[in-house]
C-alpha cells in the first residue's frame, strides 16, 4: 500500500536547491564573517604558495653580495637581509613552507587520531582508559618543548618536523572523535548495523566515522594554525629548518639580530606574514567551529 | 508440510538476562527463564508491558546483548555462547526490524546502500546484481525507487520503516525479529506497515518473532502468542485462544483493557491495582501476586510453572488454574 509515496512528498524532496560556488561564499560571509575573512587570508597565502615562481621578482636564495641589508626600495620592496637576499621574494616563497608543513602535519594527525578515537570510543574499557590517560599526559607537556626535544633527538629535517607535529597533534582529533563515538555507539543505527552483520571495521569506518567526523573537521584549521606557529617557532629556535632556507621562522631568527642595529625590515615582513597566516587559519577555524558545532564555541 | 512436523528455526530454553544496576548485589531481572520456539513460517507474537523484557529477549536472541544464562538454538545450532565473530555469518539468516525507524538507519548512507548492505555483507553478488535486487526489494515493500538515491532524512517514518523491512528481508533470512515495528508510527501509517508485514509473512517461510505491546496488531499477524510479565512467560497459546479464552489473570486483565476502542489507553489501571513491581526486587512466588485479584496465600511462596490450560497447546503459569478459580471477572 504505497499510500505515503504520494507525488507531493516526492516533489518536496526533489526540490533540494543546488548552490553555486558564489552563493556558498555569500552564505558563509553571512553566517560567519570571521570565517569568510579567514578563508580570504588563507586563499591569499595559498595563491602565494602555488604561484610563487611567477610572483617572486628575485630568486629566494640568490645572494646580492653588494646589497646586504638594504632597506625597502623599489628594487627590493621589503629590503634585503644579512646575506643580501630579497626579502619580498623570500616571504612569498615562505608561504610554501607554511602550508607544506601544516597540511601534511594535520593530515598525519587525522590519520593517527581518527582511528584511535573511533576504536577507543567504540570499544571502551581498559585500552580506552590507558590510551586516553597517555594522551592526557602528552597534553600536559608544553608541546613546544616536546617538539624541540624530539626533533633535536631524531635529526633535523623537514620530514621529522612534520612527523613530530602530526603525532603531537593527533590526541586532539582522537579526543574529539572519541567523544562523538561515545555518544553514538549505543544508538540504534549502530545496533542495526551489528544486527545486519557488519564487521567491526565497517562499523567504525562506514557507520561511525561519517557521523563522528564533523567535530574533528571543524578543528583542522585551528590545528593547522598551531602547526604553522610551532614549526615557525622551531625554526626560530634553530631546530629543524636551517638558516638560508626561506622559511618565516628562520627569517625572523636572522632578523632578530638586526633589530637592535635598526634593520627592522629583516624580521618585520616575515613576522607579519606569519601572524597573518596564523590569524587567518584561526579565524576560519573558529568560524567553522561556530557554524558546525554551535555548542562548544571555539575550544582551543 | 505442517508446522508441527518441521524442526524449529529458533528454540530458546531457560533464557535469563540480568543487567547490573551499578550497585553491588543488585541486578535488574529483565528476563527470568524463558522458553519458546518458532517454526518456519510461524509468527510468534510477544506481548507485555514496557519493562516486561520483550525487547531484551529479541535483542538477546540475536546476540546484540549477551545472555546471562540459557540456551538459544538457531536452526539446531547453539549460539548463546558462540564468540561474536562466529555469529556474523549467521546474521544473513537472522535479521531485525527496530522500533524507531528514524534512528535505526545510518543518516549518512543513501537508502539504496542501506537496503543493499546485507547483500554486500553476506552474498557474492556483483554491483549490478545488488542494484537489481535492491530495486526488487523496494518494490516488495512498496517504496518508490525514486527514494533509493535519497538520504533517510528525506523520508517519512512509514517510508523509513519500509526501508528497514527491505533491509531485513534482503538476504531471505530464516528468522525475522520485529521489535515493535509499528508502535512509533502514526496510526494512519501503521495500517500500511502492518499490511506489508502480513504480505511478507505470506511470501516467506521465515520464522517471525513479533514483539509488541499492542494487542490489536499482535492478533493481526501472529499464529501463537507469548504473554510476558516481569520477564517470565505467563501464558503461551494460539493467538485466538489467548484472545478468546485467556487463562492467566494477567492476560485476562490485558484483554479487558484491550476491548475499548483505544487499545493503548491506560484503562488497565482500573482493572489492575498498583504498578508493575520493580524488576530489581522481584516479588516472591508468582511475580504477579502483588496485583492479582485472585491471588491466595500460596501464590506468595510457590512459583507457578507453565502448565496445560485447556487443550495441550495452551499453557499458562497460574496456581489458581488447578482449582478453577483463575477467572478475574
Amino acid at each position: 500500500m504505497p499510500s505515503e509515496t504520494t507525488s507531493m512528498a516526492l516533489r518536496e524532496v526533489t526540490a533540494e536547491p543546488e548552490f553555486s560556488l558564489w552563493q556558498r561564499i555569500i552564505g558563509l560571509t553571512r553566517r560567519s564573517p570571521t570565517a569568510a575573512v579567514g578563508l580570504g587570508i588563507i586563499l591569499f597565502f595559498g595563491m602565494l604558495a602555488l604561484m610563487a615562481q611567477y610572483l617572486m621578482p628575485h630568486e629566494p636564495e640568490l645572494v646580492y653580495a653588494e646589497r646586504v641589508l638594504h632597506p625597502p626600495s623599489s628594487e627590493h620592496l621589503f629590503g634585503t637581509d644579512g646575506n643580501g637576499m630579497d626579502i619580498f621574494s623570500r616571504v612569498i616563497y615562505g608561504a610554501r613552507f607554511g602550508f607544506g608543513i601544516a597540511i601534511p602535519a594535520v593530515v598525519l594527525a587525522l590519520v593517527i587520531g581518527i582511528p584511535v578515537g573511533l576504536w577507543t570510543g567504540y570499544r571502551g574499557g581498559m585500552v580506552d582508559e590507558a590510551l586516553m590517560r597517555f594522551f592526557d599526559g602528552l597534553r600536559v607537556f608544553p608541546s613546544i618543548i616536546l617538539a624541540l626535544a624530539v626533533v633535536a633527538a631524531t635529526g633535523q629535517s623537514l620530514i621529522n618536523v612534520v612527523i613530530v607535529l602530526g603525532v603531537l597533534d593527533s590526541p586532539v582529533f582522537a579526543r574529539v572523535v572519541r567523544s562523538e563515538v561515545l555518544a553514538l555507539r549505543s544508538s540504534v543505527f549502530v545496533e542495526s548495523a551489528i544486527a545486519a552483520g557488519n564487521p567491526t571495521w565497517r562499523i567504525l569506518f562506514i557507520h561511525l566515522l561519517p557521523n563522528a567526523i564533523q567535530g574533528a573537521m571543524a578543528q583542522t584549521a585551528v590545528r593547522a594554525a598551531w602547526a604553522v606557529r610551532i614549526s615557525a617557532t622551531l625554526a626560530f629556535l634553530g631546530i629543524g629548518i636551517q638558516a638560508p632556507t626561506p622559511e618565516w621562522g628562520a627569517m625572523i631568527r636572522q632578523g632578530a639580530e638586526f633589530m637592535i642595529s635598526g634593520q627592522w625590515w629583516v624580521a618585520l615582513f616575515p613576522g607579519v606574514a606569519l601572524i597573518l597566516l596564523v590569524l587567518g587559519l584561526n579565524m576560519f577555524g573558529d568560524g567553522m567551529q561556530e557554524i558546525l558545532n554551535p555548542r562548544s564555541r571555539a575550544e582551543k | 508440510m505442517t508446522a508441527e512436523q518441521t524442526s524449529p528455526v529458533l528454540d530458546v530454553r531457560g533464557l535469563v538476562k540480568h543487567f547490573p544496576t551499578g550497585k553491588r548485589d543488585q541486578v535488574v531481572h529483565a528476563v527470568n527463564g524463558v522458553n519458546f520456539s518458532i517454526r518456519p513460517g510461524e509468527t510468534l507474537g510477544m506481548v507485555g508491558e514496557s519493562g516486561s523484557g520483550k525487547s531484551t529477549i529479541g535483542r538477546t536472541v540475536l546476540r546484540l546483548t549477551e545472555p546471562t544464562a540459557g540456551k538459544i538454538a538457531f536452526q539446531g545450532q547453539e549460539i548463546a555462547e558462540m564468540p561474536m565473530a562466529a555469529c556474523r555469518p549467521l546474521r544473513a539468516d537472522m535479521q531485525m526490524v527496530f522500533q524507531d525507524p528514524w534512528s535505526a538507519l545510518n543518516p549518512r548512507m543513501k537508502v539504496r546502500d542501506l537496503i543493499a548492505e546485507p547483500l554486500l555483507l553476506h552474498t557474492k553478488m556483483t554491483r549490478g546484481e545488488r542494484r537489481d535486487r535492491t530495486d526488487e526489494l523496494a518494490g516488495r515493500v512498496h517504496l518508490s525507487t525514486d527514494f533509493l538515491t535519497r538520504y533517510p532524512s528525506d523520508l517519512s517514518g512509514g517510508q523509513l520503516q519500509r526501508v528497514c523491512i527491505a533491509r531485513a528481508i534482503a538476504t531471505n533470512p530464516k528468522l525475522i525479529i520485529l521489535d515493535e515495528p509499528t508502535s512509533s508510527l502514526d496510526i494512519s501509517v501503521r495500517a500500511g506497515i502492518l499490511e506489508l508485514l502480513a504480505e511478507i509473512k505470506q511470501q516467506t517461510e521465515a520464522a517471525v518473532l513479533f514483539i509488541s505491546h499492542d494487542l490489536g496488531t499482535v492478533r493481526l499477524i501472529s499464529d501463537r502468542i507469548v504473554v510476558l510479565y516481569l520477564g517470565k512467560i505467563v501464558e503461551y497459546a494460539d493467538a485466538d485462544a489467548v484472545f478468546e479464552d485467556a487463562a492467566h489473570p494477567y492476560t485476562q486483565s490485558l484483554m479487558s483493557a484491550h476491548l475499548p476502542a483505544n487499545p493503548k489507553a491506560e484503562i488497565r489501571r482500573h482493572v489492575l491495582e498498583g504498578e508493575v513491581p520493580s524488576p530489581i526486587d522481584m516479588p516472591s512466588g508468582c511475580a504477579f501476586h502483588t496485583r492479582c485479584p485472585v491471588a491466595i496465600e500460596d501464590c506468595r511462596r510457590t512459583e507457578p510453572q507453565l502448565e496445560a490450560a485447556g487443550n495441550n497447546t495452551h499453557q499458562a503459569a497460574c496456581l489458581r488454574i488447578l482449582d478453577g478459580k483463575n477467572r478475574i471477572d
